[in-house]
């Protein structure tokens, strides 16, 4: 055991007490800070943010890998965890947002536009989220765990995200239909009822192809510790991972007023900084509208998503940091860095196209009922299946274990 | 952790602080009536214009696509948004929302987007059109308690009203 690891022998793990500590006092700081600095709203979603971060990182919750794994291993075992959390998550969103203001405030469901914009932005985020390592959470719990390779696509994400603002609006004059919720087309029940349906059909198509594959359905795998230690430790289980993160998004929804979503801060954190160096985006159509204009003009600190950020990735840091991973990878061949920056740009401008990534289309959309939500996923899965059979280009796993 | 990973993570941690520290007190420190105009040429002449020294630097108007008449149209508010805001004269007529048209046929913001019957439906967080996001939130200028409530330049009685 090294100087900086702690023995908790009661509990049967070691962590890393170093960076443990510094993060929990970091992670309390910048609350105390966002709350002093602007408000406490702000700090209680940055707080929510960090417990997504802990959440994310303890499950590994990716929805890349869980793709992946059901693409080339034909194990659904991590997509069915999604399915259930989106389902968990419809079945408050739908009666709330028809309720409309159910504590007061108003609230908003993230329902878009089902276009040609959807279309290709969501194909190329699937591309991208295979090439670059992570999705939209991935990429941030990842990040905060310590991977040097996630920071640079997250540094592309960006810059992607805010190449996509600056042809948004060009993409916005193809063919689109307006934006529908299923809640709102057939009423609360019609609108679960279609919602469940249709996750459930997905989740049975998976089980139909895992057990055709192996003949039957994968288990989960035993944890090597129990009780408090794993709660601290990891691994934590997926299906009640999924179902916590739903409730968090809920509790977003209740707070924040609008879904958990993250790549609006991406764009607005390169835009902020492509003004910094003299680019002028707000004369940009897209920073000229209300909304990305008034967070524009605001502090980042004011933006929901951008705090929720913040804390998803210090949350992160912690949990890895309670795992005693921090750090697990220095050195990324250079082939890597180059998937990694192109999947970053391909998700950030993807993810600005179709009006959000996997987690504020696919997740929070198909929870609020948008029918934007099930295209974006359809064209994701096509776009991450061209990622994986890409992925050999630059040495990585494919289809084929290399 | 590596010596090296410490490095690389302490130096972006800093950076992304300084980062957002710089940008918050960048905003929160703004004057708060800061210049009309940026762009001297678009200065506003002095006297008879009943918008300067007001209305189009802190304007409430400004993101105000629902403005009914536009104060600075002719006025020295170039920079102004109003200004060139298909909203002028209607903010149904030729809606800046495009595809998410709050304003358009069928939709429950046809009659007014900050009507009572208004749904939140086209106003959606990922709509990146909406006052962030939603432009009949109670932030947006056209809600009941908005900016142009307690001072309306678009509103009789306005300083603006007479331009």
């Amino acid at each position: 055991m090294s100087e900086t690891t702690l023995n908790v022998r009661a509990s049967g793990f070691s962590f890393d007490k170093g960076p443990a500590a510094v993060t929990a006092i970091l992670f309390v700081i910048v609350a105390v800070l966002i709350a002093q600095a602007v408000d406490i709203h702000q700090a209680v979603l940055y707080s929510l943010g960090g417990l997504l971060g802990i959440a994310l990182y303890h499950a590994s919750f990716g929805f890349t890998g869980g793709w992946r794994r059901f693409s080339v291993e034909k194990r659904g075992r991590a997509m069915r965890a999604q399915l259930l959390m989106i389902g968990v998550a419809a079945a408050a969103f739908i009666p709330l947002l028809a309720i409309g203001a159910p504590l007061g405030s108003p609230i908003v469901g993230a329902v878009a536009p089902v276009g040609v914009s959807v279309l290709v932005g969501a194909f190329m985020f699937g591309l991208g989220m295979q090439l670059g390592g992570g999705c939209g959470s991935g990429t941030l719990f990842t990040v905060g765990g310590g991977s040097a390779r996630m920071l640079l696509t997250l540094a592309f994400f960006i810059i992607g995200a805010v190449i996509g603002t600056a042809h948004l609006p060009m993409w916005l004059e193809l063919p689109s239909l307006p934006a529908m919720s299923l809640g709102t087309e057939f009423g609360i029940w019609g609108g679960l009822g279609v919602t469940f349906a249709g996750l459930a059909l997905i989740a049975l198509i998976t089980v139909w192809v895992e057990k055709r594959a192996h003949g039957s359905i994968e288990a989960a795998p035993a944890a090597p510790r129990a009780g408090f230690a794993r709660l601290l430790h990891g691994p934590w289980p997926m299906v009640g991972t999924g179902v916590l993160l739903a409730g968090l998004n809920v509790a977003t929804l209740l707070t924040a007023g609008h879904p958990w979503s993250i790549t609006f801060g991406f764009g607005l954190w390169g835009a902020k900084i492509a003004q910094g160096i003299g680019i002028p985006v707000e004369t940009w159509e897209f920073w000229n509208w209300a909304g990305p204009a008034k967070a524009l003009s605001n502090s980042v600190l004011a933006d929901n998503t951008s705090v929720m950020n913040f804390g998803i990735v210090i949350g992160a840091a912690l949990a890895a940091s309670l795992a005693g991973k921090f750090a697990p990878k220095v050195k990324v061949p250079f082939a890597s860095l180059l998937a990694a920056a192109i999947g970053g740009i391909l998700m950030g401008y993807g993810a600005r196209l179709a009006f959000g990534c996997n987690i504020g289309a696919f997740f929070s959309g198909i929870a609020s009922g948008s029918v934007h939500g099930w295209l974006w996923f359809v064209a994701a899965f096509a776009g991450s299946w061209i990622g994986i059979a890409l992925r050999p280009v630059f040495g990585m796993d494919g289809f084929k274990k290399s | 952790m590596s010596e090296k990973n410490t490095i690389l993570f302490g130096a972006v941690f800093l950076a992304v602080s300084g980062t957002v520290a710089f940008d918050h007190f960048n905003h929160t420190n703004a004057p708060a009536n800061p210049p009309a105009i940026s762009n001297p040429a678009n200065k506003p002449s002095a006297g008879g214009n009943p918008c300067a020294g007001n209305p189009c630097g802190s304007n409430p108007c400004a993101a105000n696509p629902c403005a009914g008449y536009n104060p600075c149209a002719a006025a020295p508010c170039g920079a102004n948004p109003c200004a060139a805001s298909p909203c002028s004269a209607n903010p149904c007529a030729a809606s800046p929302c495009g595809a998410y048209n709050p304003c358009g046929a069928g939709n429950p913001c046809a009659a007014s987007p900050c009507g009572a019957g208004y749904a939140p439906a086209p106003c959606a967080p990922v709509n990146p059109r909406s006052d962030y996001m939603n432009p009949c939130a109670a932030t947006n200028p056209c809600a009941a308690v908005n900016p142009c409530g307690a001072y309306n330049p678009c509103g009789a009685g306005s300083p603006c009203a007479a331009n």
